[in-house]
């Protein structure tokens, strides 16, 4: 009897103890945050006058979701507007987790949907002009995740640029409060996240307890409409910083975050070289889309894209943007 | 005997004179020593001074070096017997918004530079060394450059640089030091004394 019980003892331990490991390890492999790669990731996106004179015009985060430089961010302070009326984007980076960001690339819009306000930009040369051969770029990237299966109450964590330069990335703890439907996204357009997040960290990454990319901080900026619009540089030539000088929009602090499933229609479309949306440059942003599509001869298409709009908002959304990018081309 | 007396005379111990002529000629020779090692320091570190009145800077700048304040900048001076690159001190100043910051002007100045200097790069923005009591930032950077002389067939050479730049009355103040990579570290001592005599009034 003894024995028995010793004997079960022996056998029964290691089999309690392997499990116990197991079981450890995947609650590991679940919660991966690689904090390093994300603070990489996360790059300072500078909007500026013209690459002669350098003089910055709009401001804010981005993050990197490709090694070979793809970097997604907001669009209103990317493409030229009237509130950003700069014509070049400058990346910048930390060299180090405690320096401040430094100017390292050049970069250009690939690809951007006002409406949604989320732009691509992606990296085209170094600082000087000399360019860069993207194919050899291992930059450190994240993924994306499924925004569709965030729920109210997680837990997130923000990251991106909390000032102009003068600090390095920074995160912020925050949770999902809701979300907020639109007519073409149904029941989430929008994220509303509860935190401290300052405008300055618009377009950077906000991150499940995975280390995957949810969604976007999103706050529109305006030098009108702006909490806060600093004046940092003698924009006009005069040798005076003043009320003369064109000022920096910062938007006010962020509730709200664009679902990353709006990012990957804009990757994909990167990756096959078509543009999904272009509107005009037009200063009003709608953040509702125009309505369903209209056709005047080609009554049979409209049921093909009411087909791809409901297959685009469900999960076969990849595989369904080929098609719907094909049949949109016609 | 004889032997003996030689032997007896070259152990004779010294007298009184000749030990202190002894400890006089060691003397002398130290204070010599001393003497010309401090008159070779005098020359290597020789100064002279300059003053602006209107942008509020005194500084002294190492002696036979070139001086000219023909740029954009309040003064630049230049050590023309440099085989290649002339290492350079700069002092130059730029208007700045009470919501900006040094790292703002400094990655404004980088912007500029690049699309003037071949290669440019940022290495690093970091804090440095208060300068007159105020708060300083330091960028290092590298960029290259070639041989001016046309005829003489030369790689090109790297170039390392740093902006110390301190925010003095609304107004950036940038002082910068560029040599040669090879003799940077060297050369930094000089850089170091001029910042010493630097006085922002």
């Amino acid at each position: 009897m003894a024995v028995t019980s010793r004997l079960l003892t022996l056998v029964i331990l290691p089999i309690l103890t392997a499990l116990l490991l197991g079981s450890v390890q995947v609650a590991f492999a679940q919660t991966n945050f690689d904090i390093d790669r994300i603070q990489r990731a996360t790059v300072l996106v500078l909007q500026i006058r013209s690459f002669d004179d350098g003089v910055i015009t709009c401001a804010g985060s981005g993050t990197l979701v490709s090694r070979d430089g793809l970097i997604l961010t907001n669009a209103h302070h990317a493409v030229t507007n009237s509130d950003c009326p700069g014509q070049a984007l400058i990346i910048a980076m930390s060299a180090s987790m405690d320096q401040p960001p430094i100017a390292r690339y050049r970069a250009e819009v690939t690809n951007a949907n006002l409406g949604l306000d989320l732009a691509l930009l992606r990296i085209t040369g170094q600082l000087d002009g000399s360019p860069v051969d993207n194919t050899s770029f291992a930059l450190p990237f994240v993924e994306l995740a499924d925004s569709s299966s965030v729920a109210t109450d997680e837990t997130i964590r923000i990251f991106g640029y909390p000032n102009m330069m003068q600090s390095s990335v920074e995160e912020r703890l925050g949770t999902i409060s809701g979300f907020v439907s639109e007519p073409s996204a149904q029941d989430r357009a929008w994220i509303k996240i509860e935190s401290d997040v300052p405008g300055m960290m618009t377009g950077g990454g906000i991150y499940n307890a995975n280390g995957q990319l949810i969604g976007v901080p999103t706050t529109i900026a305006s030098a009108t409409t702006s909490s806060s619009c600093p004046v940092l540089e003698d924009t006009n030539g005069d040798g005076l910083v003043n009320q003369n000088d064109r000022c920096v929009p910062v938007g006010g602090f962020i509730n709200a975050a664009r679902p990353a499933n709006f990012a990957r229609l804009l990757l994909r479309g990167a990756s096959l070289g078509l543009s999904l949306s272009q509107a005009p440059i037009d200063p009003q942003f709608a953040t509702t889309p125009g309505g369903e599509p209209a056709f005047s001869r080609l009554f049979f298409l409209q049921p093909c894209v009411m087909g791809c709009q409901f297959a685009l908002s469900t999960q076969w959304a990849t595989p369904a943007a080929s098609i719907c990018f094909s049949i949109t081309r016609i | 005997m004889a032997l003996f007396g030689a032997n007896a005379a070259q152990n004779r111990p010294l007298t009184r004179l000749q030990r202190w002529a002894h400890y006089l000629t060691m003397l002398t020779f130290g204070l010599g020593l001393l003497y010309g090692i401090n008159m070779l320091q005098s020359l290597q570190t020789a100064t002279i001074g300059y003053v602006d009145v209107r942008a509020g800077i005194s500084v002294r700048y190492p002696v036979n070096w070139l001086f000219d304040d023909d740029g954009s900048y309040i003064f630049r001076v230049r050590d023309m017997t440099r085989i290649g690159y002339k290492t350079t001190l700069q002092i130059s100043v730029r208007p700045i918004g009470t919501q900006s910051s040094a790292e703002i002007v400094l990655n404004n100045l980088a912007l500029q530079r690049s699309t003037q200097l071949n290669q440019y790069r940022t290495l690093s923005i970091t804090p440095a060394s208060p300068l007159n009591d105020q708060p300083a930032v330091a960028m290092t950077y590298l960029f290259t450059t070639t041989e001016v002389d046309a005829a003489l067939e030369s790689l090109p050479i790297v170039v390392l640089g740093r902006d110390v730049l301190v925010i003095l009355r609304g107004q950036a103040v940038i002082i910068t030091f560029t040599s040669d990579v090879a003799t940077f570290d060297q050369d930094l001592a000089i850089f170091d004394r001029f910042l010493d005599s630097l006085e922002l009034q």
